[in-house]
Order: C-alpha cells, then structure tokens, then sequence
C-alpha cells in the first residue's frame, strides 16, 4: 500500500515534469539572451527587424528561405546567432530566391571557422531583397524539441 | 482495490495535462514539418511558410527615409490619437497601432515630441487592447521615452526597442498574423503623410522615395496572403494592397522597367502625374481604413 502511494506520487512528480519540461521548449526559441547577443553584434546598426527560425532536423535535409525587402541605397548589417544549434545549419544569402537559376551567392557560412556562432553580414549594395537560406542538415531520426536560429537585420 | 483508484485520479489528469501541453508546444514545428515537399536534388523546399514568414521593415526606418529625402514637417496631416478608444476589433487595434507607430515616428524625427508622447500613448494603449501590453509592461521605454525626450538619437533607439518587442511579443503570444497588419498600419500612414507633403511642397527627391516604397508593397501582400485565413479583415485589406499594385503595374515607367530585366528602380523615374495616380490610390486605402473603428 505504501509502495503504491510512493509510486502514485513519483508519477505525479514526473508527469509534472513532463509538462514543464514542454513549456521549456516552447520557451527555448524565444531566448532573450540569444536575441542579447544577436543584439551586441548588430550595434552600431539600429533593429530593423528579426526572425526567430525553429529548426527540427528530420531524415532528410531541408532549405528554409527568408525574403528579406530592402530600400535602395540604405546600409544594413545581418546578423545570425547559431548558438542554441547543435548541428551545422549552413546560412547563406542570395541576390534571387531558390527558384531562381544561376541567382548569386553573396555570402555564406559554408567555411565558416568551425565554432562561430555569430555571423554578420554586411551586404555592399542594398537591391531592394534579399534572400536568406538555411541549409539544415539531416539527421537519423527526427528530432522532438527543436532548436532556434536567430536572425537580425539592423540598419543605419 | 480502492488504491489503484486512488492512483488512477493521480496520475490520469497528470499525464492527461503533460501530453496536452507537451502537443501545444510543438505543435506548429509539426504542422511546418508535414507541408515540406522534397524536390529532385535532394533538397528539401518549405513550402509552407507559415512559420518562416517574411521580414517587414521598421516603421521608424520609413519614416527615416522619408527625413533623408527632404520630407517636412506639417502639422494636422496624421491620424487623430484621440480616436484610439474607439477601435474595437483586434484587426481595427493592430492596424491603428501601426497607423499610430508611423505617426510617432513622424514626429520624433521632426522633434515634435509633445504630438510624440501623444502617440506614444496611442500606441501603448492599442498595444494593451490586443495582449501586446508586455511590449511596454516588461521594459521601460515608455518611461525612457518621456525621460529623453529631448534627445532624438535616444528616442529613435527607444522606437528601435518598441519595433524589436513588438515582434517578440507577436511571436510569444502566437499572434504573428497581425505582423503584416501592424506594418501595412504604418506603411499606408507613412505614404499618406508622404503624399499630404508632396502635394503641398513637391519635392523631387521625395517623389523618387515615395516610388521606390512601393518595392516593399510585394512583401507585405504576401505576409498578409500567408495569415489572412486568421482574420476575415484581412481579405479587404489585401484586396486593396492588390489594387494599389496593380496602378503601380499599369504605370507606363513601371511597364518599361518590367519589360527590361536590366532596370532597377533607380533606373526609372517616374512623372508626377504617375505618383499622383499612387498617391490618389493610397488616400484612397488611407480613408477607407480611418473610417473603419
């Protein structure tokens, strides 16, 4: 009887866990100190705007691609915190979408130095869009909890 | 046998509780996860864009550009704040925060900072209305603003952090559909205080700037596209996004940069008479949505 009770009450602890361990990921990818330090690397650029990427590696590979609008003439700076990624999601940005043939690389972390979580860019001409890509590599089983990229773009 | 039954009412709301939040919480990784589709190379392409969405730039970077190019200062030419309570939709509270957002932003880059702190209030409180009340509940800005307002470079950071906290706040709360509505707010606000000031102190530079916002219209009519399922106001205002789209396709300057893959924006140059076709379409926008507390 005892036994029982004590089994009752240590599912009870679990199953408690078990839920507060689902609000932490869904808190994960929304980590201010991430976006913090997103942040340092975008001064002296002032926030324009920022993605939240939530990544989950399944069999296959994936491409995921933002489209970033830009004004003519104006100066920006990209920056991407890998951080909280386990595996090496290739970031890369285009001058025309992944439709596009023979559209332009104009930068990517493909040679990254292996270890460098925050990435910036600063794109020399600003054409009016750009186009982001993360390649995400895949992986043997699919993964429950997914992981956040974080992406910001500053300008000035 | 009363045991296991005692165990049973632990466990079974416990376990019944974890699972449910365990689904809500991943559940839209799963819903991005099964619209993949797998092109011929191997890669896969997302296509449902749900998740990704689009970037939309800053209200203040608008209004900047706008500065940059010559636009002045007129009194009386935005939007009234004092018609911030009589907005009751969340459609109606978003689109008017944005509305409200550019008009702050008008303001502080001018250094009317008496009509800013207005608007700042008007933007504060439709922020309240539509649960982004943690923009300003969570961080000081709205008592950082009112301490340095006499400081514009302070103040555009200040607008930075609101514009930064407010697209955290959408996506916390799972309420990023209103993003493109948010935006689209201030954008058509920002063209209308544009045209207002063009129309009374034509301004070259102002027109070419005014034309080239219209690169961003895309943009935003496919972030508005991608949610519209979310609001039934939606659908109107992007029927009227098209709309202003399609005067900009029919200018003859825009036909001639379209049959020419080699022409950018920069490359043409519109006639006032083409601007004003614009600018006739975004009052028109303008006056529909003011209209529609």
């Amino acid at each position: 009887m005892k036994a029982l009770k004590q089994s009752g009450f240590l599912l009870l602890l679990l199953s408690i866990a078990f839920a507060g361990a689902a609000f932490q990921t869904a808190e994960t990818c929304n980590s201010a100190t991430l976006k913090q330090k997103a942040k340092e690397a975008l001064n002296p650029f002032k926030y324009d705007s920022g993605k939240v990427t939530r990544v989950l590696y399944k069999p296959k590979a994936q491409l995921k691609e933002i489209e970033v609008p830009v004004f003519i003439g104006e100066k920006y700076r990209m920056v991407f915190n890998t951080e909280a990624l386990s595996k090496n999601v290739v970031i890369s940005v285009y001058n025309k979408d992944k439709e596009t043939k023979n559209r332009k690389v104009l930068f990517t972390t493909k040679n990254a130095q292996p270890g460098k979580k925050i990435h910036v860019y600063e794109p020399e001409q600003a054409k009016f869009k750009f186009y982001v890509d993360y390649e995400i590599p895949s992986a043997k089983d699919s993964t429950a909890t997914p992981e956040c990229l974080i992406f910001m773009l500053g300008y000035r | 046998m009363k045991l296991p039954q005692v165990f049973l009412k632990l466990l079974t709301p416990t376990l019944v509780l974890g699972a449910l939040v365990f689904q809500t919480s991943c559940s839209g990784d799963s819903e991005t996860a099964s619209n993949d589709t797998l092109t011929g190379d191997s890669v896969i392409t997302e296509t449902d864009i749900e998740d990704e969405g689009g970037m939309l730039p800053s209200p203040l970077q608008v209004a900047a550009i706008f500065k940059s190019s010559g636009l002045k200062y007129l009194p009386g030419i935005t939007s009234s704040a004092e018609k911030a309570s009589s907005y009751s939709t969340t459609f109606t509270r978003a689109w008017s925060m944005g509305v409200y957002s550019a008009d702050m932003a008008y303001c502080v880059l001018n250094k009317q900072t008496q009509p800013a702190q207005t608007y700042l209030k008007a933007v504060r409180s439709q922020a309240e209305q539509i649960n982004l009340g943690k923009i300003f509940a969570q961080t000081s800005l709205f008592d950082r603003f009112n301490n340095n307002l006499g400081n514009e470079d302070s103040l555009q950071s200040i607008l930075a952090g609101i514009k930064e906290e407010t697209d955290a706040q959408l996506l916390s709360n799972d309420q990023n559909h209103l993003y493109g509505v948010i935006f689209a707010g201030a954008w058509i606000e920002s063209l209308h205080i544009a045209g207002k000031v063009y129309e009374q102190e034509p301004n070259e530079q102002v027109m070419l700037k005014l034309f080239e916002q219209m690169v961003i219209l895309e943009s935003i009519t496919k972030e508005l596209e991608r949610n519209k399922s979310k609001d039934e106001s939606i659908a109107p205002l992007l029927a009227d996004l098209n709309s202003l789209q399609d005067v900009f396709n029919g200018l003859a300057s825009v036909k001639k940069m379209n049959e020419n893959p080699d022409l950018g924006f920069g490359d043409v140059k519109p006639t006032k008479e083409e601007l004003m076709m614009l600018i006739k379409k975004v009052e028109e926008i303008h006056s529909k949505t003011v209209t529609k507390a």
